[in-house]
């Protein structure tokens, strides 16, 4: 039960979250002026965070041991870049270019994460050119 | 053209015939392995390993280090044993002791010539015999083989915990205490180890010769090389003569018919404008030279540890830092800072060539910048936890941690991410060279090629994806050499004449059609005889006969242009004195010469030294293949790493001042270092060890006894003159770097060079 609750969570934040990124990266594009208002600068983050708690309350609900299990490796490796690619998206980035690109990427890598999850296999949709 | 068209025909006929050759002697590969048994069991019906064992221990043995730590199948490490011959002197010894106290001797030692020979022939005979039952997989062995079994096994699970009655082995070995904590990994290790010893002695089913040809040489079960060694050995040797003969002659009916170049007056890329990304992909030289200085401190290590197997003058190093990953780190840096330098080269040059600067082009540049740093820190980390810690499942070692195959170590996940940046820089380059691959004119064949050979090292790169977590070794070895053979004796050789030609006509010391035709003549005769070269790698793992007949025969056709290379390098070397101006570029070009000369040296002597089959059935594993892979590996493209950089950086106004005398200093200190380590150490060492090869049986070349006499220890102490003279040429040339970016500006940009020194 408790699983079900810490799995569901965990996909509607998900989902949340990537919404979110999405809808700040296309008013990033555009050069609008709503991506800094407040509701769009504080929410991703709480959002953020309770996805990360419920990813904790899922591993803890699982027992899965984090050495052990490739697929998750994987995704928090991916996870990283996506964070990496995220800020240059929406922040760092330089030029308006490098931001478009950046943003790309990551939804990209974002779109890996979710097919290591959903395969349960560290390659995910990639292990067409990566056997293992 | 007319001659260009032609040549172009005959190159793509070469790479089809070749390859198709290759994929076929693949499937035969596959089709002839060694096969692994459900079940080996003793006569009384005792289960000793299971199949599920073997293939569990082949990732054991990956997750140690692999090649790092010793050898299997000849392939690997040259400190700890060559487990193969190990396992298998063991057990023929174990069983030899056993009789010989049957008949009251008291011991092998203790019976005079004739009783000997006669245990040793009746041994030969039992084990070389194949009992593997062809339906259920199961091989029987007699009770008394069984009892030898469990011996060596019992010992094997005492040499990789941390047992007292091991220790000074383990330290002779170079391998750190409690490498395998797990007892049922060691169990599993030792099952792989004797699987890979069996498929040794064991003759293929209705033949004389083992799955291995017979390799490696144990007198005391008759292994010995087989007729098909001998005989493709002679053939090879006489193609190579016949091909130096012709290549001669050719070059003779060339020579002085090219009308030589008008040069031009002044330095055709003084005023070459900088575009964003080519001061972007300066930091790939700065991160290149790091990485080599990196590289040559773990050598130091690695080399120490032959001495000291557990510690770097009486600091116990081992602990964080053990052979087999300063071994690991040595040989994957020195790929990746050649690597690095290389694609730097392309970022720079490709918007250079063109005079165009495509949209994005910084921001790709810098992402695969970090892309570099991330994969080196992440896999290195990953590496160090699956050797110090085991504590990774299998599964994940093989993802994260340490693959274990030389050269290819890193985990699959940043083999991957590796893979994807090659296709970035494919892209980035491709891109920036797009209008210059398309205007028309003689140029465009010599970028093409140059373009070629870039896409071929970037997609190669993808035969290193072709095995899984539990392939069979002898597939894994035929996918790992499509990696490290077809890049170093394939491609970059192509890679390396391409650029080499192109920079020369970019500053007009060479005409263009003239070079257009050279390499792309070159390019026939490297791939020719590189593609099927492939299977010299390949005579001793499990393979069937032909891969001897195809790798001894056209890997001695890859020596055949490395013999007749002084005449590219006369011609090199004769460019620098053409005009004033050229001086600029002294000591990039003598980089570019001494790639020459270590191509003749390194690769083609010394690689030609170990590779017939009769050379190789004893020299494999032995020191003449670091010979070979110090003066090939750094001597030809690490030079040319370093002359492609310094060629590079010579056309960036530099903050500060390009010091011509530290480039010479460099220059020479890396060179006779190389040279000293090669001729005073590695060249004696592995000669030595070859004698006693072909005297003892392999595996005594690789033992203590030997290793650790007094002769070989000085001659590995006598490698501290060279070693020492080449890490002061790493340091002078990070020195030279610091001074052109850190030091004082220079005299105005595009001002006479300064009086170049040394020589």
């Amino acid at each position: 039960m408790q699983y079900f609750a810490a799995h569901h969570a965990h996909v509607a934040f998900v989902a949340t979250s990537i919404v979110l990124f999405v809808l700040r990266g296309g008013l990033m594009l555009a050069d609008s002026p709503a991506l800094r208002r407040p509701v769009l600068r504080v929410l991703p983050h709480v959002v953020d965070t309770m996805l990360l708690a419920s990813a904790l309350w899922l591993v803890s609900v699982l027992h899965l041991p984090f050495f052990q299990t490739p697929w998750l490796v994987a995704k928090v490796l991916g996870l990283l870049a996506y964070i990496g690619l995220g800020s240059i998206a929406l922040r760092r980035g330089r030029s308006r270019q490098a931001r478009a690109a950046a943003f790309v990427l990551a939804l990209f890598t974002v779109s890996w994460i979710v097919s290591v999850a959903v395969l349960h296999h560290p390659a995910g949709f990639l292990g067409l050119v990566a056997r293992g | 053209m007319h001659s260009t068209r032609k040549l172009w025909a005959v190159l793509g006929l070469t790479m089809l015939v070749s390859f198709s050759i290759l994929g076929f002697m693949g499937r035969e590969i596959y089709l002839t392995k060694p096969p692994i048994p459900s079940e080996v069991r003793s006569a009384a019906g005792q289960v000793l390993f299971t199949g599920d064992q073997i293939l569990t221990g082949q990732q054991v043995w990956q997750s140690i280090g692999g090649h790092q730590v010793g050898s299997i199948w000849g392939h690997g490490s040259y400190v700890a044993p060559d487990w193969t011959a190990d396992w298998l002197h063991r057990e023929a010894m174990a069983m030899l002791d056993a009789r010989a106290g049957r008949l009251g001797a008291g011991g092998y030692d203790r019976l005079d010539a004739a009783g000997r020979a006669a245990l040793r022939a009746e041994l030969g005979v039992e084990m070389k015999s194949n009992t593997l039952d062809p339906d259920s997989l199961v091989v029987t062995v007699g009770q008394e083989r069984a009892a030898a079994i469990r011996a060596v096994l019992s010992h094997y699970d005492s040499l990789f915990s941390a047992a007292p009655e091991t220790a000074t082995l383990r330290e002779q070995y170079a391998i750190h205490d409690n490498p395998v904590p797990d007892p049922a990994r060691r169990q599993a290790l030792g099952a792989f180890i004797f699987w890979s010893a069996w498929a040794a002695v064991t003759n293929r089913p209705g033949d004389t010769v083992t799955y291995t040809s017979n390799w490696p040489a144990e007198p005391l079960v008759g292994n010995s090389p087989t007729s098909p060694t001998y005989m493709w050995t002679f053939v090879s040797i006489f193609l190579l003569l016949a091909g130096v003969g012709a290549l001669v002659w050719y070059h003779a009916a060339i020579a002085g018919k090219e009308p030589a170049p008008e040069v031009p007056a002044s330095d055709p890329l003084q005023n070459l404008a900088l575009t964003p990304s080519m001061r972007a992909s300066i930091k790939f030289f700065v991160l290149a030279v790091a990485l080599f200085l990196a590289q040559v401190a773990l050598g130091g290590i690695t080399a120490h540890y032959a001495v000291e197997g557990q510690a770097f003058y009486g600091i116990e190093l081992s602990q964080v830092l053990p052979y087999s990953l300063a071994r690991t780190w040595h040989t994957q840096i020195g790929v990746l800072w050649i690597a690095t330098a290389w694609l730097g080269t392309g970022l720079f040059i490709a918007p250079a060539v063109s005079g165009r600067e495509p949209a994005l082009q910084r921001f790709g540049v810098n992402f695969l910048f970090v892309a570099l740093l991330v994969i080196v820190v992440g896999a290195f980390a990953g590496q160090w936890v699956s050797v110090m810690r085991q504590s990774m499942s299998l599964d994940t070692n093989f993802w994260f941690g340490h693959q274990g195959w030389e050269y290819v170590d890193l985990g699959r996940f940043w083999q991957a991410f590796l893979f994807v940046g090659l296709i970035l820089w494919l892209v980035l380059v491709g891109r920036a060279l797009w209008p210059a691959l398309r205007a028309p004119g003689e140029s465009r064949t010599l970028t093409g090629l140059l373009f070629l050979s870039v896409v071929a090292i970037g997609l190669f790169y993808g035969a290193g994806l072709m095995w899984g977590k539990a392939t069979h070794l002898a597939m894994v070895e035929y996918w790992r050499w499509w990696v490290v053979h077809l890049w170093v004796e394939g491609f970059f050789e192509v890679f390396a004449t391409a650029v080499i030609a192109f920079l020369f006509t970019r500053l007009g010391l060479v005409r263009t059609a003239t070079a257009v035709s050279a390499v792309l003549f070159a390019t026939v005769i490297f791939l020719s005889g590189g593609v099927l070269g492939t299977m010299h790698h390949l005579y001793w793992t499990g393979t069937p006969t032909a891969v001897l007949a195809f790798g001894s025969v056209f890997s001695a056709l890859e020596v055949v242009p490395l013999a007749v290379i002084g005449f590219e390098a006369y011609g090199n070397y004769s460019h620098v004195t053409a005009r004033p101006w050229v001086a600029r570029y002294r000591w990039p070009i003598l980089f570019f010469v001494a790639v020459a000369f270590w191509n003749l040296v390194g690769a083609g002597l010394f690689g030609f030294l170990i590779n017939p089959p009769l050379a190789l059935y004893y020299m494999q594993g032995l020191n003449t293949t670091p010979l070979h892979g110090h003066t090939a590996l750094f001597g030809v493209y690490g030079m040319l790493g370093i002359g492609l950089m310094l060629f590079s950086l010579r056309l960036v106004p530099a903050r500060g001042e390009w010091d011509d005398r530290l480039a010479a200093r460099s220059f020479w200190a890396l060179n006779g270092g190389l040279g000293l380590m090669a001729l005073l150490s590695l060249a004696p060492v592995g000669l030595l060890q070859v004698k006693a090869a072909v005297e003892h049986g392999f595996w005594f070349a690789r033992s203590p006894e030997f290793l650790h006499s007094d002769l070989i220890e000085t001659l590995v102490w006598l490698r501290v003159p060279g070693d020492v003279l080449f890490a002061l040429g790493a340091v002078l040339l990070a020195l030279f770097f610091a001074r052109l970016f850190l030091g004082r500006r220079e005299a105005p940009v595009g001002a006479p060079a300064k009086e170049p020194s040394g020589a």
